[in-house]
């Protein structure tokens, strides 16, 4: 029995030690479950954890943003690039279009003009004959023949003529580096020479409003312009062997 | 029988009259209404030089620069030349028409007494006319100088435009632990030199007068900023505005005779002002409650144009120089400042934000157009040439500040000065045309 009380002791200290272990923990808790609310976000201090939420999310939206502005430049850029593209297309093309109605009236008139050669060239036949009622009326329906052709042939080098201007006026129009004293209302006629090749011999401003910088200026253009496009038709050279040209202030696009 | 006789003159003038168009010499008539803006090539021959050692400057690589920077003109480089004369009867035209260059120019530096005389003539290659040939005495110390004025001279004949390269432009240098420094230098960069200096203060926005001879600028010498009036000849200082708040962007009137600047009407409200120089009286422009600064004068000193975020963002608004209601002016994108009105008062230089990096933006007055020069990054601060034709800015080139210029076509940029370790410079501003030659 006297070893009872010592068997017991073991157990005592046991149940004390649990007991002030559990106190601890119930005092614990209370002790910090005052503070575990504040965390839920009552309190105002605890605001910059959730500012800092809000924070990302406004960064990761502006970078967002910021992606969709360069996005939105490089999709500019390219538009801008294909823009120029696509003028310088258009210019290669208008060239290209003029060469090839050229070419085209070029041929036209050559048919027309082997065509007005063979009908010539019958009615000199029928001019040997012996001149009957037959032969005077095929030769009035020959005639009436050849004033047609002739008249087309007119009509064709007409447009040929046309179309020589325009290919000078290019040329020209790609020479000429535009002063910025250019006036508005300028108006400047030059007279320029030519020889058969394109070269050209003699540029003068006759009459022009602008200053010595505008006239220096068109004056190296025509001769940078030198030589010349030349005619699409041999014949027409003469024709455009002087050249008024008349220098306006170029309008912007 | 008098109305025989007019309608027999009247049948002869017709007859005159078609006479000449029923000849047998016809022209064609053709219309030029078009041309290319690209840079006139030019050829800047190296000058001989008759003489004792070595000039102090490279005249025609001084001249070549110049024009070049202009935008208006490409000078071939001097490895490209075919024949490299220096009098006009040694000039091959042939040679320089097969470069496809427009125009060349020659000349001769000639030593005599204690300085020099140089003489350059210019001639059109296709028509081989002299269009200009002057003589220039000056000193060693003023080549450079006489260089850029010959410049001038030759940028006017051919353009018709006055010439820009004598001027001068003023910027702020910082170096070393905080040294600020108020610079004065030609257009190119060169020959810069300090008109004031400061320790440990900074100093800000340096404006010039009209008449090129004073520069107003802010210190803060005494910790707290204060606009400053100072001759850059004699140094004479003069202070302008030390109020409480905000004492900032001076700049003066086309006239010269006021000068606008943003102070603080309240605390934290800057708002535009303008200083009647001869009695210091202020007037108030702006009233608004938002920030109003950055002012700049049309050229007709009529407006005044500033930046304002009163709309929530900062952009561009012009009012009266008397005050009254502004208007915005700018509406492309989320921020425009720092504007500046181009000498012919038809465009607007400005800051313009893009994607987080600041380009210098052009807009047209007129059309509302606004066309980006700069390659972008943290450009700042333009400035245009007194005759338009170039713009300085403070560019970001290795974290560091330097000065660059661009044509305002947006063809060519320059970098002005290489860049110095530890040096940074900000702020820059064209000087005006200098009516003596200063």
């Amino acid at each position: 029995m006297d070893a009872n009380p010592h068997r017991l002791r073991p157990w005592v200290y046991s149940l004390l030690l649990h007991g002030g272990i559990v106190l601890f923990l119930v005092l614990s808790f209370h002790w910090s479950s005052s503070l575990i609310p504040s965390l839920g976000g009552h309190n105002p201090e605890a605001e910059p954890v959730k500012a800092t939420v809000v924070d990302q999310a406004l960064i990761d939206q502006q970078m967002a943003m910021l992606k969709a502005e360069q996005q939105k430049k490089q999709a500019e850029k390219q538009q801008l690039e294909q823009n120029i593209s696509s003028l310088k297309q258009q210019q290669a093309s208008a060239q290209q279009q003029l060469n090839q109605q050229v070419s085209d009236l070029q041929k036209q008139a050559q048919t027309e003009q082997d065509k007005l050669a063979k009908l010539k060239a019958q009615d000199q036949a029928l001019a040997q004959k012996q001149k009957t009622a037959d032969t005077n009326a095929r030769r009035k329906a020959l005639a009436d023949e050849i004033a047609s052709e002739e008249r087309n042939r007119d009509a064709r080098m007409a447009s040929l003529l046309q179309k020589w201007e325009a290919l000078i006026q290019q040329k020209i129009i790609n020479n000429w580096v535009v002063p910025p004293s250019t006036n508005d209302d300028l108006s400047c006629l030059v007279l320029v020479t030519q020889v058969p090749g394109g070269t050209v011999t003699n540029a003068q401003a006759s009459t022009c409003n602008g200053d010595d910088a505008v006239v220096q200026s068109i004056i190296t253009a025509v001769y940078r312009a030198s030589p010349l496009p030349a005619p699409p038709d041999p014949s027409l050279f003469y024709q455009g062997r002087t050249l008024k040209l008349t220098f306006k202030k170029p309008q912007p696009p | 029988m008098t109305m025989l006789r007019n309608s027999v003159f009247l049948t002869i003038a017709v007859v005159l009259l078609l006479l000449p168009i029923a000849g047998p010499h016809a022209t064609l008539e053709i219309e030029i209404t078009s041309g290319v803006n690209t840079a006139s090539p030019i050829a800047v021959v190296p000058f001989r030089y008759d003489g004792v050692g070595q000039p102090t400057t490279d005249v025609a690589d001084v001249i070549g620069s110049d024009l070049t920077r202009s935008g208006r003109f490409k000078a071939l480089g001097v490895k490209d030349m075919l024949e490299k004369p220096t009098e006009a009867s040694a000039v091959n035209f042939n040679n320089w028409q097969v470069l496809k260059i427009n125009d060349l120019v020659i000349g001769r530096v000639k030593q005599v007494g204690g300085g020099y005389s140089v003489e350059y003539q210019v001639f059109n290659v296709y028509t081989h006319q002299q269009i200009m040939g002057y003589s220039v005495a000056t000193s060693a110390a003023r080549l450079r100088y006489t260089a850029h004025f010959i410049s001038d001279t030759i940028y006017q004949k051919l353009t018709g435009q006055r010439g820009a390269f004598t001027t001068r432009i003023a910027y702020v240098e910082i170096s070393g632990h905080e040294h600020y420094a108020l610079i004065v230098a030609d257009s190119d960069g060169y020959n810069a030199q300090p008109v004031f200096e400061s320790a440990t203060q900074p100093i800000l926005s340096p404006a010039w007068s009209p008449d090129g001879h004073q520069i107003a600028y802010v210190s803060f010498e005494n910790t707290m900023p204060a606009v400053y009036l100072q001759d850059i000849y004699s140094g004479k200082r003069e202070l302008l505005s030390r109020r409480e708040g905000i004492n900032g962007a001076p700049v003066f009137s086309p006239d010269g005779k006021s000068l606008a600047m943003t102070l603080s009407s309240s605390p934290g409200n800057p708002d535009i002002y303008v200083m009647d120089l001869a009695t210091k009286q202020l007037r108030r422009i702006t009233t608004s409650d938002a920030i109003d600064t950055e002012p700049t004068w049309s050229p007709d000193g009529q407006s005044l144009y500033f930046t304002s975020d009163r709309g929530g963002t900062p952009q561009i608004y012009k009012v009266s120089a008397k005050g009254g209601e502004p208007q915005r002016v700018t509406f492309d994108g989320s921020y425009n400042a720092d504007a500046q009105v181009s000498p012919d008062g038809r465009s607007l230089a400005m800051v313009h934000r893009d994607s987080g990096n600041l380009y210098v933006s052009v807009m047209d007055l007129a059309s509302g157009t606004l066309t980006t020069l700069t390659n972008g990054g943290l450009d700042k601060s333009p400035s245009f040439a007194p005759n338009g034709s170039m713009i300085i800015y403070a560019a970001t080139y290795h974290d560091q500040g330097v000065l660059e210029e661009v044509s305002v076509d947006g063809q060519v940029h320059e970098r002005l000065s290489e860049r110095q370790n530890g040096v940074d410079v900000h702020a820059p501003v064209w000087g005006p045309f200098l009516t003596s030659g200063q």
